[in-house]
């Protein structure tokens, strides 16, 4: 269950949350085309992507 | 020329009184291509010696458009989604067909003042998306900005594309244009990249004074705003934003947002951080809905003055003191119908330009040193 703060963020839109640093999410990013924001809040970040992400270190918590 | 009085602005004072590039780009006889016109206007943001041979005659008008001021904006071309237009613009044949499956997007990069190694980011969108061919709704684009942008056009923490709906058969515009008769200021320099469409409202990418917890954080200031309004006819009667990046659609027809902030009270990172006037968290002067703004004033013994008032953002609740774009941006805010766009305004012995962005509902006015 997300808080309200990271659900106000990113309102209905699919999030996951990714388990790795924000340079290995870049990398992640870059190499499949895949432009996202992202929050971090007490360390986990959490990333809403253009296309789903599809990665071992990325698991779905809300959407599609 | 008639002189302004700057009243109620007590703050510090940052005057950089930088030159900017000053483009009037004026659409044709019939709705223009926007890729066309977006190529245009990165061309001219990363040329070295602007000048209408920048414009492919494709785009914008080469014969009603003027270079007003051909000091170089700054940027540099950093890529696109458009495969033919990365690494460098492409010169080639127009697009007839415009995509209707993905936005597409131009973007450029240009370093801040108080550190060369940090970039902003600014992206141009095609906006228009949807099953509707109906002309007028082909010829929107968006400007936002980004922590970064590939060369392939992959953005991290894009902020607000303002713009038009996705889908649905009524087309909510909330874009700038260029469609038939469209007028587009194009005003930029290594700070800043401001655009105004006559009438139908602006979009910029605005960088600000910087802060401690900038400094702290080793993050560039600046921040993306859009103010726009529905134009009466053809080009649609609605104004919603879109925010197709961060997914929140809104009731008006302003955004604006942060980039990379963190509150250090709680270590929490915003990618992107609305500061739109429809949040609490922000108290600022940096957004102008009111049609009563900036009323006229009088000076001690009652002579008529104008007010204006600097712009300036405060994201106070996640510990940030206040930035100013103010300073940084040679430019101010003033209450709509003071001139007539073009206008000279002379604020202290500066000579300002006087914009009229809107023309009814959240009507503003915008002063811009172009020279």
């Amino acid at each position: 269950m997300l808080n309200q703060e990271i659900l106000a963020y990113f309102g209905d839109n699919p999030v996951y949350t990714f388990d790795g640093s924000v340079q290995e999410l870049k990398e992640l990013q870059e190499s499949t085309a895949n432009s996202y924001g992202y929050m971090i809040v007490a360390g986990v970040i959490y990333v809403r992507a253009e296309n789903p992400i599809v990665d071992s270190r990325a698991a779905l918590v809300q959407g599609v | 020329m008639f002189e302004l009085r700057i009243l109620l602005w007590t703050a510090e004072q940052h005057w950089y009184k930088g030159f900017n590039m000053y483009a009037k780009l004026v659409v044709g006889a019939a709705d223009a291509n926007v890729y066309q016109c977006i190529r245009d206007m990165c061309r001219l943001l990363t040329a070295a010696t602007p000048s209408i041979a920048n414009l492919s005659g494709q785009g914008f008008s080469t014969t009603s458009s003027a270079i007003l001021d051909d000091t170089p904006a700054g940027w540099t071309f950093v890529g696109s989604s458009k495969p033919t237009d990365t690494p460098a613009i492409g010169d080639g044949a127009a697009d007839a067909t415009l995509s209707t499956s993905a936005y597409l997007n131009w973007a450029l990069s240009a370093p801040m003042a108080n550190d060369a190694t940090k970039l902003k980011y600014a992206l141009f969108t095609q906006s228009f998306i949807g099953v509707s061919a109906t002309t007028p709704y082909k010829s929107m684009f968006s400007l936002s900005g980004a922590e970064s942008v590939t060369s392939a056009g992959v953005a991290t923490n894009e902020g607000y594309r303002q713009g038009n709906s996705a889908t649905g058969a009524t087309i909510l515009s909330a874009n700038l244009h260029v469609g038939i008769g469209s007028i587009i200021h194009l005003i930029a320099n290594a700070r800043h990249i401001t655009i105004i469409q006559e009438t139908k409202g602006m979009m910029a990418l605005w960088e600000t004074t910087s802060t401690d917890v900038h400094s702290f954080y080793g993050k560039p200031a600046f921040v993306t705003y859009a103010h726009t309004n529905a134009v009466a006819g053809s080009l649609g009667v609605i104004s919603t934003v879109t925010v197709p990046n961060v997914g929140t659609a809104n009731a008006n027809v302003i955004s604006g947002v942060a980039f990379g902030v963190t509150n250090p009270n709680t270590g929490t990172f915003y990618g992107t951080y609305d500061i739109s006037v429809g949040a609490t968290k922000n108290i600022s002067n940096l957004f102008q809905a009111s049609l009563t703004a900036r009323a006229n004033s009088v000076d001690a013994v009652g002579n008529p003055k104008y007010q204006i008032s600097p712009v300036f953002l405060h994201n106070s609740d996640i510990g940030y003191p206040v930035q100013y774009v103010s300073g940084i941006v040679p430019i101010y805010w003033c209450k709509a119908g003071l001139g007539s766009t073009g206008d000279n305004v002379d604020i202290s012995g500066d000579t300002y330009t006087y914009f009229n962005a809107a023309n009814s509902g959240g009507a503003f006015g915008v002063l811009l040193k172009t020279s």
